[in-house]
């Protein structure tokens, strides 16, 4: 609350009371009927709208889920302890929605909107419904611009424009909140506002992620959304669609949003439990039979809009986290097929030093390409190829040792140019930066270098384009492509600065 | 036909002459019905009366008033 001095506080109250209406008008009740899991059985209420919010008296509040005949079935947002049966609860004829205004860049929030950051309250410039329709087909525009993550492995191969819905998958602990994390760092310098929602996550990752956000600068242009393990399944399931209702507010005023949902296999649980609770049928893995609606409506609302609607967009990456990599389970094939693509991580691969762990034959964007840089496609075409051979020859490489000199070679590459995919996840690369790193990977520039070395070598490398070579770096960025020129020049920087460091190189014998 | 079930609620004991006050005035809003009134007593109202027919409820007590005028205070702030 915006602190006041005492004096026009009291002289504020008088006024306040005096102006306030609190005449007597006909209210809607109901008496609550039973109470326990978070679900409350009220009778009455009559004319009581499916998702209105309900008053449960000291300041809680619930949500109107379930209308049968002669009862609703209401799902407690916060706690309601002071509730028994005879208890009267009231209609408030409010659907929910969340006050929104730039002051909320920055902040933390739960899903009713009330900031849990410490901080004080959030003005409401405008009030977002949570549950709103998807845009339609005319406002939309189709996918043009690219979205940097800053992670080479994504950027050159599973490119990701604004407006598209790129699933993170992989088993716990593969580096997926990671994955989303440096990709919120790398919109820095982009003129994109993150919305990072955390569904059923422990708090202390939660601090932990704030607080690398705030390291990095990053809540400059963030907004976290939060329900963490252990508020009410209820808010949990909510979460998604109040970060979603804070991106369209800036969607409205023509901006490029990210958001992201960490993770939706939590919500999907959150959602069953309430369902459960409610005594809804059940379904496969018992989940609700409109699980896979939840997730889609939740989905269709990421959009790129055309220029007469603002030229705004929502790009999301919802997380899923699976068990034993097994995507073919109920909510991985169903976000999957809701999905424009999918980033796989694995835990072999995470296991091996890959970092990060992305397994490019298995992951796609299927709408990303028709927005990558020029200069990025140029270098990553050849990639994909240097990289599939690799895979197939590695699986015959592991039972001769005699190779012919074309086959050894390949695999060399391959190695190589999957070793410049290796990445810090704090440490997002811009789109030159990356063009240059690839180059010397598929030109065979880097065939001569120690495969171990290869990381230090990027470090170094880069370091000295920075310094010794910027007006190369500048035309990538400037052009978006690689010329001929530049691409000349890019070739003489890279042998001139390995013929500096002889310590990188492969000792010929 | 089924007589309308009305709750009314104060701090002190009606008089009869309230009561028939009270069951005019329904009789106007909801003619040719018939009223049946269950009074009940709760010091906890402080004052005024609380009339719930069905799931309609009609709050003119001083605990009501005073609960309304809090709440809209605290959004003020």
């Amino acid at each position: 609350m915006p602190k006041q001095s005492v004096k026009p506080f009291a002289l504020d109250l008088e006024s306040l009371i005096t102006t306030e209406s609190i005449s007597t008008n006909p209210q809607s009740v109901g008496t609550v009927l039973s109470y326990g899991d978070g679900v409350v059985q009220v009778a009455g209420l009559d004319d009581v709208q499916a998702g209105e919010i309900v008053d449960l008296g000291e300041n809680q509040l619930g949500l109107a889920l379930n209308l049968e005949k002669d009862r609703t079935g209401v799902v407690v947002l916060g706690s309601a302890e002071h509730l028994k049966a005879g208890a009267t609860v009231r209609r408030t004829q409010r659907i929910l929605s969340v006050g929104v205004s730039d002051e909320i860049i920055g902040r933390t929030i739960d899903s009713l909107g009330r900031p849990i950051d410490g901080g004080s309250a959030i003005s409401a410039d405008k009030h977002m419904l949570l549950e709103k329709k998807a845009p339609g087909i005319m406002p939309r525009k189709s996918v043009s611009q690219p979205l940097q993550t800053g992670i080479k492995a994504i950027d050159a191969m599973i490119p990701i424009g604004r407006g598209q819905r790129e699933l993170i998958i992989g088993d716990r602990s593969t580096g997926k909140t990671s994955v989303a994390l440096g990709t919120i760092l790398n919109q820095n310098d982009q003129d994109v506002i993150c919305v990072y929602v955390c569904i059923g996550q422990r708090r202390s990752k939660l601090a932990e992620i704030t607080q690398v956000l705030e390291a990095h600068g990053a809540l400059d242009y963030s907004v976290v959304v939060a329900a963490t393990a252990s508020v009410s399944a209820a808010e949990q399931f909510l979460a998604p669609y109040a970060g979603q209702a804070v991106a369209e507010y800036f969607l409205e005023k023509g901006k490029d949003v990210l958001i992201i949902f960490d993770d939706l296999t939590k919500h999907a649980q959150a959602y069953r439990e309430i369902s459960l609770l409610l005594r809804r049928p059940s379904g496969r893995e018992a989940y609700p039979g409109d699980v896979f609606y939840l997730h889609s409506r939740l989905l269709e609302r990421a959009c790129r809009l055309n220029e007469e609607n603002g030229g705004g967009s929502i790009t999301a990456l919802p997380i899923i986290e699976t068990q034993l990599n097994d995507v073919s389970a109920f909510i991985p094939t169903n976000v999957i097929s809701i999905t424009d693509g999918q980033i796989y991580l694995e835990s072999d691969l995470f296991n091996a030093g890959m970092k990060p762990a992305i397994n490019v034959g298995l992951s796609v964007s299927r709408v990303g390409s028709s927005a990558q840089a020029k200069a990025t496609k140029q270098v990553a075409g050849t990639m994909k190829l240097d990289l599939a051979q690799y895979r197939e020859l590695q699986a015959f490489a592991q039972f001769s040792s005699d190779l012919d000199d074309k086959t050894k070679a390949q695999l060399d590459r391959g190695e190589r140019v999957y070793s410049v995919l290796k990445q810090g996840w704090d440490t997002p690369l811009k789109m030159e930066e990356q063009v240059a790193v690839i180059f010397a990977a598929v030109q065979g520039l880097l065939d001569t270098i120690k495969v171990e070395s290869i990381q230090t070598w990027e470090a170094e490398y880069l370091e000295y384009m920075h310094s010794a070579h910027p007006e190369i770096l500048k035309s990538i960025a400037k052009e978006a492509k690689l010329t001929e020129e530049t691409e000349a020049a890019l070739k003489g920087a890279i042998e001139t600065f390995n013929s500096l460091h002889p310590e990188l190189q492969i000792v010929v014998a | 036909m089924q007589p309308i079930e009305v709750h009314v609620t104060t701090a002190v004991e009606l008089s009869t002459a309230q009561r028939s006050a009270i069951t005019d005035a329904l009789g106007k809003k909801y003619p040719k019905q018939k009223i049946s009134l269950e009074a009940t007593i709760d010091p906890e109202v402080i004052g005024g009366i609380r009339i719930m027919i069905d799931s309609v409820e009609y709050d003119a007590t001083v605990a009501g008033k005073l609960e309304r005028l809090s709440h809209h205070l605290q959004q003020a702030l």
